[in-house]
């Protein structure tokens, strides 16, 4: 299983570094954490934390865009090419399918985030001549949260074949995963109980992106301990399965 | 004769199961992080915050920089309104407060021109500041930069005292602000407090000559206010 896994994800990889959006996006996301080295003029006393808000934010920006560009076309792809007849007719299980190609997606957006996060650990470098451990932590998280971002546009792909659908839908989710934090304190003060455990449900099922959110900390100096990293990574891997068995849900009788 | 499940209710039964296990890893997180801020915000702030997403602390410096040039033209109304934004979209990022609060309580009373508005201005600082303090319970800055306002605006050295106090409770708090307590018992003329607070303070950093002298020489001025009060006595 795991062959016919690593074949499909290793194609998906390579058929996805062939594409020139993801490079447009790599291009953009450099220029811009380059850049911050020369706002820093501007207010001297915020120089570090231009540079951090900066990086960090690009990193995250550019690399959402490159997940959800790059996984939310996956399988709508596949199908407008016809391919996935032919791949599915062979002993390839549908699951193994969705697998290899999330893996090929994640291993797309991994090799961009690298590259940024290089960059941008080279720029902190050259300025402080030290590398925190917090900001390590913090770009670990941001890369969670691309899988998790990932894991939603491979499965939102898997319910419609719409490419500019997936890619709407997966942003929007995006855009609200990043404020279902203040959902808990709507439900702590509705008074009605159901009302109350509705927006809990919903609190719990929408992604929360503001777990892997380790940016303002990394900013403000404030002490991260390691446990905290390893339960938002658990949160990443159970919320990107969930999506995975969801996919494999609708995709499972699909007809082609 | 065998019952056949079909194939996708286990999957729905582990998906459901995971979801509890999310919900609870979602707790084990807020224990770190907390509630988040309660943002009191208007609507259209509230949409400028969804339509920012992760971005808000690119918006922020963005905004700092053009706070900076107000304040370098004297724009000080502008710069004002511009760092309740950058509040709003950064509220744990204690400079902000800080600066915001400092340029309230000591730089725009400087343009008042009564003593009523100057007063007023101070009074938004301070409000300022305890709002700060309400995002941000766990930093001693804002309790310190609240208690100097006390203390060198007021004159109200009760509740500087009561504030100096908070800040020191943090063990990364300046060692100023032990010393600044003992001044405003000093200032208020609590001379018998004030040495008590000194001899306290001696014992702290034995080994630093700098901060020995100013704890001798304070002992000093104060041992001769408590003389010179009990003559008067």
């Amino acid at each position: 299983m795991f062959l016919k896994v690593w074949a499909l994800a290793n194609n998906t990889f390579k058929e996805g570094i062939r594409r020139r959006i993801l490079y447009v996006f790599l291009i953009a996301s450099v220029a811009i954490i380059l850049s911050s080295h020369f706002f820093n003029f501007l207010a001297p006393s915020e120089e570090l934390k231009i540079t951090l808000d900066m990086g960090l934010a690009s990193i995250l920006f550019f690399g959402a865009l490159i997940a959800i560009f790059s996984c939310g076309e996956l399988i709508p792809r596949e199908i407008e090419r016809q391919t996935i007849a032919t791949i599915l007719s062979k002993p390839v299980k549908r699951s193994e399918f969705l697998l290899g190609k999330f893996l090929g997606g994640v291993l797309l957006v991994f090799l961009n985030f690298l590259l940024m996060s290089v960059v941008f650990l080279f720029l902190v470098y050259f300025k402080e001549k030290f590398i925190s451990l917090n900001l390590i932590k913090a770009l670990i998280l941001t890369f969670w949260e691309l899988v998790v971002l990932s894991s939603i546009a491979i499965c939102l792909s898997t319910l419609s074949s719409t490419p500019a659908f997936n890619v709407t839908v997966t942003f929007s989710i995006y855009v609200v995963g990043h404020l279902t934090d203040y959902l808990i304190h709507i439900a702590r003060q509705t008074e009605n109980l159901f009302v109350s455990l509705f927006i809990l449900i919903i609190y719990t099922i929408l992604p929360n992106f503001n777990n892997f959110n380790l940016r303002d900390k990394v900013v403000e100096g404030f002490f991260i301990p390691n446990l905290e990293v390893v339960k938002v990574s658990l949160y990443g891997l159970v919320y990107a399965v969930i999506m995975l068995g969801l996919s494999h849900f609708f995709f499972k009788d699909k007809e082609f | 004769m065998l019952l056949r499940i079909p194939a996708k209710i286990p999957l729905s039964i582990t998906i459901i199961v995971l979801f509890f296990i999310l919900f609870f890893l979602q707790n084990q997180i807020l224990s770190y992080r907390g509630l988040p801020p309660k943002l009191v915000i208007k609507p259209g702030e509230f949409a400028i915050l969804v339509a920012l997403g992760g971005l808000r602390g690119v918006a922020a410096d963005l905004l700092y920089l053009k706070a900076d040039e107000f304040w370098q033209q004297g724009k000080w109304k502008e710069m004002l309104s511009l760092y309740r934004a950058i509040t709003i979209l950064q509220p744990r990022y204690v400079d902000y407060w800080s600066l915001a609060g400092f340029h309230l309580a000591w730089s725009l009373p400087f343009t008042a021109k009564t003593a009523e508005e100057k007063q007023k201005y101070i009074q938004q600082g301070i409000d300022f500041f305890k709002e700060g303090i309400s995002y941000n319970p766990d930093v001693y800055k804002l309790y310190f930069d609240l208690a100097f306002i006390y203390d060198h605006k007021f004159s109200q050295y009760d509740e500087a005292i009561k504030w100096y106090k908070k800040a020191a409770e943090f063990p990364d708090h300046i060692p100023y602000i032990d010393r600044a307590v003992a001044h405003c018992l000093r200032k208020k003329g609590d001379f018998k407090g004030a040495y008590e607070e000194w001899q306290r303070l001696k014992k702290l950093y034995p080994e630093d000559k700098d901060y020995q002298e100013i704890v001798a020489l304070n002992l000093k001025i104060v041992e001769e206010e408590l003389k010179k009060s009990g003559k008067r006595q």
